[in-house]
């Protein structure tokens, strides 16, 4: 247990700089965002009522009033939450490869750790899930803050404000990372955790059997998905509507659950008999 | 400290994700409760009503109990992703393995001993249907015996789809109502048609098409609508259709505006009698006529219920019932209802009706904050108002700004 708690702090303290990277410019981009849209839309208001002479009336009609969704919506927001979309989905791959990597690979000395070997993919998948998270909690205290920088730049009468929730629920791509249940949370999280076991495991695919690896990894990956998502093929593909909705929620929870032990067992076998230094 | 990273970024999400999701489960919903309180007359008969309506971008139930947003309702409930209807519910709980992949309310069946079901199976290719075939299935309730057989659709390769309106078993023959698009039909009326099934043989009987004579009738035959309930399951003696014809005008003709719809001419009524199996073109006493072509003006509603047609028409000031008797060939009774501010609930839009026991519930399609006695239930025997109701808007939002509510169906539990 404590080796793999070393581990997970070591994990993450390898990342820490690209991490504080993205955390950093998530920040700059999303809250810049916020005070030029708002500022462009006040002088675009002041310029159509002032110069133009538009009524106030007339104005909100052709282009609404403020809100965070025109914030949300825009580059500036979505910009870096992509961004760190794309790092992590690179990192799954790199937080292994870098330790090849090298004159002196570092892959050696962890193998040569005296723990079990399955500690080190556990404590890369936790340091992949836990930074996920911290972005994601991230985004959550930005929102609160981006409301009230709109708050400050617009003025009352031409602004929605929008609860966080309001916001969240009423964008097309936030209410995945942060749904509204709990129950939700669990389920979208748990899909994102098995889909980095099935990742891990084709990649010490490759790492065991290189060129053959590669095909094999595929193939598993392959393999992972029809397991999990059989019944669902089966209901929507012959639109049998065979199975009542708590009946498919619970077996694709354990299908789920499945598609994890299998991925974690054959990484543990990889780890211990096939991988090559 | 060795391990702070990594337990500053562990309190930061416990934190704030717990924050984010103690405060939704306290805070609930950011949206008004509404529930149905009875303004006069009997408060039982309000109980068991559900409206199935939608505020702002939310949808939600509403019952005396107050309301029910989706957002609230279990994952399980979300991803059905639609409501399901009480009566199929009570089947799912009652017969669960007969029920499976079975939630078409029109291909329902149902008496003190039978259960059954129909289907109409089709291939899709290049978003084209074809190679129809109904499915069909029976449930003995007694001994729980099922019973299931496949019959092609006689023709099949004439339609474009076959569509199952109802479903009725009387004496061991199944008959089957269905609306079949023909594919090179100009007019694109459609068809009905009523087929017969031996359940004991497993056999197609009888192919029959709902027709009428059309005498005294200018005009393009446009629309053949059933006239009953499809949320009773079966009982009725009477299956009804209205014949919708509008003017005859050339579909070829350039110089018609190419959203030009042809102007609305009458209606005959049909009636097919289930235990007979004769189908017989009505002959409305003048009134009826009339009324009739009222109703498909304004928003009213013709209804079957007990062997009875109800015409029930929405005027200035009132709700006019006129009740055809279709076994004596007259008409029964005559109501008039005083309907509080008729006029403004017209202006947003026709009611909903449902009959049900005798008793005619009305329930406004918009519903505003203000709005008095938006649910009635009338006595369609005596023609007396039973109760009354409004919404009402409970809890902490009472004094916010709310916005209009829109009913989309009501359902009777």
């Amino acid at each position: 247990m404590k080796s793999y708690l070393k581990l997970v702090n070591f994990e993450i303290g390898r990342f820490m700089k690209i991490y504080l990277v993205l955390i950093g410019l998530t920040i700059l981009s999303q809250l810049i965002g916020v005070i030029i849209l708002s500022k462009s839309y006040v002088a675009n208001a002041n310029e159509a009522i002032y110069e133009y002479l538009v009524p106030f009336g007339q104005f909100i009609e052709e282009y609404g009033r403020m809100s965070m969704m025109s914030v949300v919506d825009s580059i500036w927001f979505m910009g870096p939450i992509a961004l760190c979309a794309a790092a992590f989905l690179f990192y799954i791959f790199f937080i292994w490869y870098r330790d090849w990597v090298g004159k002196n690979t570092f892959i050696y000395r962890l193998f040569m750790l005296p723990t079990a070997r399955l500690n080190v993919l556990l404590s890369k998948a936790t340091t992949i899930f836990l930074l996920v998270l911290g972005l994601v909690a991230m985004q959550l205290i930005l929102l609160p803050i981006g409301s009230m920088l709109m708050k400050w730049n617009v003025p009352l009468d031409f602004r929605t404000d929008m609860t966080i929730r309001e916001i969240i629920n009423n964008s097309h791509y936030l209410f995945i990372l942060i749904p509204d249940s709990f129950i939700q949370f669990l389920i979208n999280y748990g899909l994102g955790f098995m889909a980095v076991f099935v990742l891990f495991t084709a990649i010490l695919f490759e790492r065991s059997f290189r060129w053959k690896g590669v095909l094999l990894g595929i193939v598993y990956c392959l393999i992972a998905s029809a397991i999990f998502l059989a019944p669902l093929i089966y209901e929507f593909g012959i639109q049998a509507s065979f199975f009542y909705p708590v009946e498919l929620l619970i077996i694709e929870i354990i299908l789920g659950i499945l598609v994890i032990a299998i991925s974690i067992w054959l990484s543990k076998f990889l780890l211990n008999k096939k991988v090559t230094v | 400290m060795r391990y702070w990273k990594s337990i500053t970024i562990i309190i930061i999400v416990i934190l704030t994700f717990g924050v984010f999701y103690i405060q939704a489960a306290i805070a609930g919903n950011y949206n008004p409760e509404f529930a149905i309180t009875t303004t006069s007359g009997d408060e039982t008969v309000l109980k068991n009503l559900a409206l199935l309506s939608n505020y702002q971008v939310d949808d939600l139930i509403i019952s005396t109990e107050g309301s029910k947003y989706k957002e609230d309702s279990s994952y399980i409930d979300l991803i059905v992703g639609n409501y399901t209807n009480p009566k199929i519910k009570q089947l799912q709980g009652d017969h669960r393995s007969f029920m499976r992949g079975k939630r078409d309310i029109s291909g329902l069946y149902e008496n003190e001993g039978l259960l059954a079901y129909a289907e109409v199976n089709f291939e899709l290719h290049r978003g084209e249907a074809s190679d129809f075939s109904f499915d069909i299935e029976t449930l003995d309730k007694e001994s729980g015996k099922k019973t299931a057989f496949t019959i092609d659709v006689p023709e099949k390769k004439i339609f474009n789809y076959v569509y199952i309106e109802d479903v009725r078993v009387v004496d061991d023959v199944m008959k089957v109502t269905t609306s079949n698009s023909v594919k090179d039909d100009k007019y694109r009326t459609g068809q009905i048609h009523i087929y017969h099934f031996n359940l004991t043989d497993q056999k197609l009987v009888k192919d029959e098409i709902i027709e009428a004579e059309q005498e005294g009738m200018d005009g393009q035959l446009d629309l053949v609508r059933l006239l009953n309930d499809y949320e009773e399951l079966g009982g009725e003696k009477y299956l009804a259709f209205e014949l919708e014809y509008v003017e005859d005008i050339d579909l070829a003709d350039e110089n018609l505006h190419h959203d030009y719809y042809p102007e609305y001419k009458g209606s005959e009524l049909v009636v097919y009698n289930l235990e007979t199996n004769e189908q017989e073109e009505i002959e409305l006493p003048d009134e009826l006529q009339q009324a009739m072509k009222r109703i498909d003006n304004t928003f009213g509603n013709i209804y079957v219920h007990n062997s009875k047609l109800h015409f029930i028409e929405m005027t200035d000031t009132s709700m006019e019932i006129m009740v055809y008797n279709l076994e004596s060939g007259e008409t029964d009774s005559k109501h008039s209802i005083e309907i509080p501010n008729a006029d403004t609930v017209m202006q947003m839009g026709s009611p909903i009706y449902k009959i049900r026991d005798d008793k005619l519930y009305v329930v406004n399609s918009v519903i505003s904050r203000d709005m008095q006695s938006s649910i009635i239930a009338v006595d369609l025997a005596t023609g007396d108002k039973l109760s009354e109701g409004s919404l009402e808007v409970q809890g902490k939002e009472k004094d916010k700004e709310i916005y209009n509510l829109h009913v989309y169906d009501l359902v009777i539990e």
